[in-house]
């Protein structure tokens, strides 16, 4: 598996370097501006900075994302397919690497997100600390990885991610549906989604729950990922079928 | 003979590249209270050692192949359970040991700690998605300490003297941040010395531990994500068991100081010995086969 690592990581470093240049240039660019020009930036300290991170690791882990779809669907051809199915380190090892070297992506980007966020704060301490939120935004790149990965493995790249996009429209349309009959008080606008969002956070008791919620959610993500893993292996040579070359 | 003193010149290469900048941050951005004024100085000190494994092995020409970066043997997943257990299990332990021989009077269950189930659990879990999600720091010294440096002692010693080399190295490293109150505080007699000593035994034993699971996985990843367990599991969810649910101190028999001495240390060298004998154990039919 160390050699498909490392295969991945030749053939693919212009690639990969491009994207983390990409993906780390809006937090960068921000960290550089609330550094050096703290004026450029007058009132976006505590919970604005919190908004900025926010956005800064949305960006970023969606860029990373993109760069981990290209990763996993790199070398779709049936020759590669069972010539790596029939090593030694097999179709587990070949599935394995994708989803280890995603791991380590995301593991490198919350990394580096929170480095540059410190790297910010200690040049104006107002700022807030958006550590919480990179490690949310890791578990979810985690978790749509998870989901999207097997697809991937089970009907190719392409139609893979067509299927995802299905999924994702169902779920826009469940929600869409709930906006419609179901209780949005809270989004009426952005004063009163904040005022919710505040008055939960500063409860101690909502508070806990949020926070049990979370953290539930987010140790679940580990094995979720691992089984997902398991069903990419599964179904990869049928999905190998649907190869055009 | 010319092998070992070109594994020494590497080990020194390694050391003054892994020892310089962590003691020139240490000290430039001390608070003088055992922290770093700069968080983004005090975040990248883990990484180092992992800069200066790449450095050393890029000017040696040494390559990577031995550095631990594989996933190592088939089956290894007990013993990343066992990385992951590892932490929660000394951080229990630890907090039983404090009520039960340091705390005066006040019961465990009043606690900060236990005296709010929620709280407790989502505050476990999130020190170990937290530890998890973090786990590049862990990488940054084990890539250092278990992944070279420990096997290029054991090609001047054997295991166990180079276990224990790694892990006072390893303690003395942390020198300016122990020099004012790291882990240990300032509230105690021969204040910074006893600190230094308590660090080396820590280190010592964890170094046997860590080096353990780097040797039964053949890869540095399960030690990495043990030492950032550790240090994500241990601070969080520890300290809330030395304060009554009001955010009172527990009365204590003694300093902090000792506090952590005799409830934290047990389970560190208990586990850290029991770690050693299986590593002496690992190399004797080597040597059997030798001889």
């Amino acid at each position: 598996m160390t050699g498909l690592l490392y295969k991945i990581l030749r053939t693919n470093w212009v690639k990969l370097l491009l994207f983390f240049i990409g993906s780390m240039f809006y937090p960068a660019m921000f960290a550089l501006l609330f550094r050096f020009s703290p004026d450029a930036l007058d009132g976006a300290d505590g919970n604005v900075s919190l908004l900025i991170w926010g956005v800064c690791a949305f960006l970023t882990f969606f860029f990373g994302g993109v760069c981990q779809d290209s990763l996993f669907s790199d070398g779709e051809n049936k020759k590669w397919a069972y010539f790596v199915a029939s090593t030694p380190t097999g179709i587990k090892g070949h599935i394995g690497s994708k989803y280890l070297f995603t791991l380590a992506w995301s593991m490198v980007t919350v990394t580096a997100l929170i480095l540059i966020n410190y790297f910010a704060v200690d040049g104006n301490k107002d700022l807030a600390d958006g550590s919480v939120i990179f490690i949310v935004f890791f578990y979810i790149q985690l978790l749509m990885r998870a989901a999207e990965f097997p697809l991937m493995a089970r009907f190719g790249g392409k139609m893979g991610k067509n299927m995802k996009l299905i999924i994702l429209g169902i779920a826009a349309f469940i929600i869409f549906a709930y906006a419609l009959f179901g209780d949005t008080s809270a989004f009426a606008d952005m004063d009163t989604f904040f005022d919710s969002v505040l008055n939960a956070v500063q409860d101690p008791d909502k508070l806990k729950k949020i926070t049990l919620k979370f953290s539930i959610a987010a140790a679940a993500v580990i094995p979720v990922y691992y089984l997902s893993y398991r069903l990419a292996v599964k179904w990869y040579l049928k999905g190998v079928e649907t190869y055009e070359k | 003979m010319k092998n070992k003193t070109k594994t020494l010149l590497r080990i020194v290469l390694y050391l003054v590249l892994t020892y310089v900048p962590v003691y020139i941050l240490g000290f430039a951005f001390s608070d003088k209270n055992g922290s770093l004024t700069s968080v983004f100085a005090g975040n990248t000190l883990m990484l180092y050692p992992a800069i200066a494994v790449i450095i050393t092995r890029i000017v040696t020409k040494e390559g990577f192949r031995d550095s631990f970066l594989g996933f190592g043997k088939r089956n290894s997943g007990k013993y990343y359970a066992l990385a992951v257990l590892y932490p929660i299990a000394l951080t229990y332990v630890s907090a039983l040991l404090l009520h039960l021989f340091v705390v005066k009077n006040g019961s465990i269950t009043d606690s900060a700690a236990l005296s709010d189930g929620t709280m407790a659990v989502a505050m476990l879990l999130l020190s170990i998605v937290s530890g998890f999600a973090t786990a590049v720091h862990g990488f940054g010294e084990e890539l250092g300490w278990r992944g070279y440096l420990t096997p290029k002692l054991e090609e001047l010693m054997p295991t166990p003297a180079a276990v224990i080399v790694t892990g006072i190295i390893w303690a003395l490293w942390h020198g300016p941040l122990l020099a004012y109150g790291y882990d240990f505080g300032r509230d105690y007699d021969f204040f910074p010395y006893g600190g230094f000593i308590a660090m080396i035994v820590m280190c010592v034993f964890w170094s046997a531990i860590l080096t353990w699971l780097t040797k039964r996985t053949g890869s540095v990843y399960p030690a990495a994500l043990c030492h950032m367990l550790i240090d994500t599991v241990l601070t969080t969810n520890f300290m809330p068991f030395a304060v009554k649910a009001n955010g009172e101190k527990f009365e204590l028999r003694t300093n902090e100081f000792w506090m952590l001495i005799i409830s934290v240390f047990p389970m560190i060298i208990v586990v850290g010995t029991v770690c050693m004998v299986l590593l002496c154990k690992k190399q004797k039919p080597a040597s059997k086969a030798s001889a």
